[in-house]
């Protein structure tokens, strides 16, 4: 209800329709003037002298030409190294930790247990193919396969048809990915270098079409000549 | 306003609703925008998000203005300039005008022109961003030509606001909020006008440059979404409670502080890089030294609510306040993580700090807001809120989203650190680390989804009280004590606020 | 002095300093540096620090897709980040080198208009990105469709870059090399426009890890046992 103050005339006006929820609202109370508590004051102290540690070194002196006042210091190489120190990363590892990321395409159809699928996707855990030479696993990363084909003797009649991946690998991730599943799940295969997959790629630069079982007989067995890495 | 004696209380009233007339106009018609560009701002937050995972998502050829760099900052734009800005003077000119007692005489069209410019002007960015106009300057991505428009629009209501309190001839009550209001329209003006002249009409200043632009960025943040929300924080909790500020010293200790620290942050985000390296040091430091004023704010909000959570149950402007004051602690103690070089160094580049924008800009800031509109729509459109399901819809869905975006923001900070400067990951490609926050950004277009949700119920309502169609009635729309019991009617306490 | 005088002066004092030594002074400064001279006998290399500016117009390109949201451009100190160590973000592509890459310095980026020093990273730094660019059409492919060379990747695909025309006859010189998948089909090919050209130069200015003048007397005098 609202009230009817004598200054406004009887009909509704905009104040009227306000004055309800106003009137209700709590009279302002006179803020508190007690002390702020001495532990306030404490955790502030300990604030600060956090706050203070961000400063010290890392100034630089105040000098606007020191962008990095660590620059001159030699900090120690947190990175992990197998082996002697000084030496790189054991190229067999590099290859194991890099192929097992680029595997990851792979692992759609050739599964991440490497099993494959039967009669669509041949496995790679043991398989002859993988084991074999180096010459055929090569071509068929990197120009795909097509056609039944036959797998630790079981017959792939018609498998899908692998797609190339020579455009989207480079050298280096082919060897990968190619050391990766001879060596893995138990596989004990050898090294694939990238220098043995751009040999193949050369000699093979004409090629588009994918190969065929029959096409890749005569590199069974055969082995790249592995040139002595870097 | 001091204790009135019997009939004093209705002249004191009339005088109040005579104040809240005279800033109806400009008030009501930024908050309606404001409120269609946070709608606006989260849809995008949401879709951003969801780009970030999916790239392919509507990835037509003809949508190419959706890629994720484009609307990233759109959503910022639309969230800062959109919704924050404008809902922030709405809030401040009404309180300041409450606080220091005075009406708004003239310059009300002036603010409505000024309004639609500020739209005019906040829409021409955004769409500039889109299609191809973007300075990829962050928070300042409009194109050069806009930065004049925002400011003087910006001033037509910052100005009124300043000389209302210089005016104020007796200081009503204890002047917490007004001080803080005060500085925020003295601060932000100067930052965007410093940072747009620093970096485009100065221009070619490299490094530096990108050092102006996160001092502006965390300036915007700590010099005026800060100081309105708490402004607003220390206005409506003692209000809505009827208790008295816990703590005077408290609060001047903590103005005090928030103004002389906070032009000192923002550098700290590119610590260990091309600045010169006392900069950044002395933005972390200030960053860690902010700890102190949120923290004596957040004690006093905390000591005046005390005995009061029954009302912080039942009113929806305490409720929303009440949540937004206990977030500055929490936005407080996330800045000084990634302030601090220990923690800070592993949390740069990562999507902590995005969440901390969105912390401070929602979950403190907004929240506050939140609470001030269902406290002032009323008394400026005369009628009361329609219906509880939709504040308590609003409420809950903005505390889900806003818990999900901390906690995910951090969290994802801290595996995206560990992965970028993780020693045994040296030498892999940068799979692991987009592989890994994969799930932390769809719960981000997760939560973006709840708010948005939230803001659905929030938009309607406004709208219709706008409209003239809230409740008429001399009670206040509460909301029931015990709060996930839908079966029950909801209980209207008798008219206690 | 009125209270309201008095409060606004202390405020302005207050965000004064901040803004004076933190904003002013150094633009101030930074508009009267230069480069500096490399002495060829203690740095090993002729010429000035630093050698050479980035390709402005791919760095306007570069701003206007937003890059900045998901790349940085700056290397950090040794003691905050793996920044240095990480491999290929210098000029070090293929093995391990013994030493960081050097972290930027603000000379990094004298003549850049404006530092695109970067919001997060979801993708790698691109400080020296420079040396990772062997082969324009590569990165051309990876403008074009960034799943075709990582497929893990979520950057976006900047197809308004790149023009989709009729195959005339022979492939076009510029013409990018597309698995199938991402092809748009037999009889047509794609080709950066000039604004995809600017931005791959800009891509390819970007080597920031040089020497900086006296940093080599600075580190060996580190290196020295202290007396």
């Amino acid at each position: 209800m609202s009230d009817n103050p004598q200054s406004f005339n009887p009909d509704t006006t905009d104040l009227d329709r306000l004055h309800p929820a106003v009137k209700r609202e709590k009279a302002d109370v006179e803020s508190g003037t007690e002390q702020a508590p001495m532990w306030v004051i404490f955790l502030g102290f300990i604030v600060a002298i956090i706050a203070g540690g961000q400063l010290g070194p890392n100034v630089g002196g105040f000098d606007f030409n020191v962008s990095n006042p660590f620059a001159s210091s030699r900090f120690p190489d947190p990175r992990p190294v197998d082996g002697t120190a000084g030496a790189a990363l054991d190229p067999l590892q590099m290859a194991m930790k890099k192929g097992a990321a680029t595997y990851a395409l792979c692992g759609g159809c050739h599964q991440g247990s490497g099993l494959g699928v039967p009669g669509a996707f041949p496995p790679l855990a043991g398989s002859d193919w993988v084991m074999g030479g180096t010459e055929r696993n090569i071509r068929v990363v990197l120009h795909g396969l097509q056609g039944p084909i036959k797998i630790n003797g079981a017959d792939f009649a018609a498998p899908a048809p692998m797609p190339p991946q020579g455009a989207v690998l480079s050298d280096q991730d082919v060897a990968n990915v190619l050391t990766y599943v001879r060596n893995n799940w138990g596989n004990k295969g050898s090294l694939v270098t990238k220098e043995m997959v751009a040999a193949v790629r050369e000699k093979e630069k004409a090629r588009t079409a994918p190969w065929t079982g029959p096409e890749l007989e005569p590199y069974a067995k055969a082995e790249v000549a592995a040139e002595p890495a870097k | 306003m001091a204790q009135p004696a019997e009939n004093d209380i209705d002249s004191d009233s009339l005088r109040r609703a005579a104040i809240d007339r005279s800033v109806k106009g400009p008030v009501l018609f930024l908050f309606t925008n404001a409120a269609f560009w946070l709608m606006a701002s989260t849809i995008v937050g949401l879709f951003a998000a969801v780009k970030q995972v999916f790239p392919d998502f509507l990835d037509e050829n003809w949508l190419w203005f959706l890629q994720y760099g484009r609307i990233q900052p759109a959503h910022l734009i639309a969230l800062v300039y959109g919704w924050g800005i404008p809902v922030g003077l709405g809030t401040s000119l009404w309180i300041m005008a409450r606080r220091t007692g005075q009406e708004l005489k003239t310059g009300r069209s002036l603010m409505l022109v000024a309004a639609i410019f500020w739209n005019i002007a906040v829409t021409a960015g955004i769409l500039a961003v889109l299609f191809g106009g973007s300075t990829s300057v962050e928070w300042l991505e409009f194109p050069k030509f806009l930065w004049p428009v925002l400011l003087i629009c910006f001033l037509v209501f910052a100005w009124p606001m300043v000389s209302m309190f210089a005016r104020a001839r007796h200081p009503e009550g204890f002047m917490i909020s007004a001080w803080y209001i005060l500085g925020a329209c003295i601060w932000f003006p100067w930052l965007f006008t410093t940072a747009n002249v620093c970096i485009h009409c100065i221009g070619d200043l490299g490094a530096i440059g990108a050092g102006i632009n996160a001092w502006y960025v965390n300036g915007v943040i700590l010099l005026f979404f800060v100081p309105v929300g708490v402004g607003s924080a220390y206005y409506f909790i003692p209000k809505v409670t009827g208790q008295p500020i816990a703590s005077q010293q408290l609060a001047k200790i903590g103005f005090w502080l928030l103004a002389a620290l906070g032009g000192w942050s923002g550098m700290q985000r590119f610590m260990g890089g091309p600045l010169p390296a006392w900069m950044p040091a002395f933005g972390a430091m200030a960053g860690v030294l902010l700890l102190i004023p949120v923290g004596v704010v957040g004690w006093n909000h905390h000591l005046t609510t005390l005995g009061k959570h029954k009302l912080v149950q039942t009113s929806p402007s305490l409720r929303f306040s009440f949540f937004g004051a206990l977030f500055y602690p929490v936005s407080g103690l996330i800045y000084a993580l990634l302030s601090a070089f220990w923690t800070g160094a592993n949390l740069q580049f990562t999507l902590a700090w995005y969440g901390f924008q969105v912390v401070s800009l929602y979950g403190f800031f907004s929240m506050c807001m939140f609470g001030a509109i269902y406290y002032i729509v009323p008394r400026l459109v005369g009628c009361e809120w329609l219906s509880v399901r939709l504040i308590r819809n609003h409420f809950w869905f903005s505390v889900y989203g806003i818990g999900a975006i901390v906690v995910t923001s951090i969290i994802c900070g801290l595996q995206q650190g560990g992965d970028i400067n993780d020693p045994e990951k040296w030498n892999l490609s940068f799979s692991n680390v987009v592989l890994n926050i994969r799930p932390y950004i769809v719960a981000r277009a997760v939560a973006w989804g709840l708010i948005t949700w939230s803001n659905v119920w929030f938009l309607i309502h406004l709208m219709l009280m706008v409209a003239g169609l809230g409740r008429r009635s001399t009670a206040p729309t509460l909301l029931p004590s015990h709060d996930h019991d839908d079966g029950l009617p909801s209980i209207s306490h008798p008219s206690k606020a | 002095m009125s209270d309201f005088r008095k409060f606004v002066l202390r405020i302005g004092i207050l965000f004064g300093l901040p803004w004076f030594f933190l904003i002013v002074g150094p633009v101030m400064k930074y508009q009267k540096l230069a480069p500096i001279a490399y002495d060829k006998d203690k740095d090993g290399v002729d010429g000035q620090y630093p050698p050479s500016v980035i390709h402005r117009q791919g760095q306007l390109v570069y701003a206007r897709e937003g890059c900045v949201q998901c790349h940085s451009q700056m290397i950090r100190s040794a003691n905050l980040g793996l920044d240095g160590w990480r491999k290929g973000w210098g000029q070090e592509q293929e093995g391990r080198t013994a030493e960081p890459v050097r972290s930027n310095t603000l000379r990094d980026y004298l003549g850049e208009p404006f530092a695109f020093l970067g919001i997060q990273r979801t993708g790698p730094d691109l400080a020296n990105v420079g040396w990772r660019i062997t082969d324009r059409a590569k990165m051309h492919q990876s403008f074009y469709a960034p799943r075709s060379v990582n497929q893990w990747s979520t950057m976006p695909s900047y197809r308004q870059l790149y023009t989709v025309q009729k195959a005339q006859g022979q492939k076009s010189k510029l013409a990018l090399d597309l698995p199938e998948e991402f092809h748009p089909g037999k009889g047509w090919e794609v080709v950066p426009t000039a604004e995809a050209e600017a931005l791959v130069d800009y891509m390819i200015s970007l080597k920031k890890d040089y020497p900086v003048p006296g940093m080599a007397a600075a580190m060996a005098a580190a290196a020295q046992p202290k007396k």
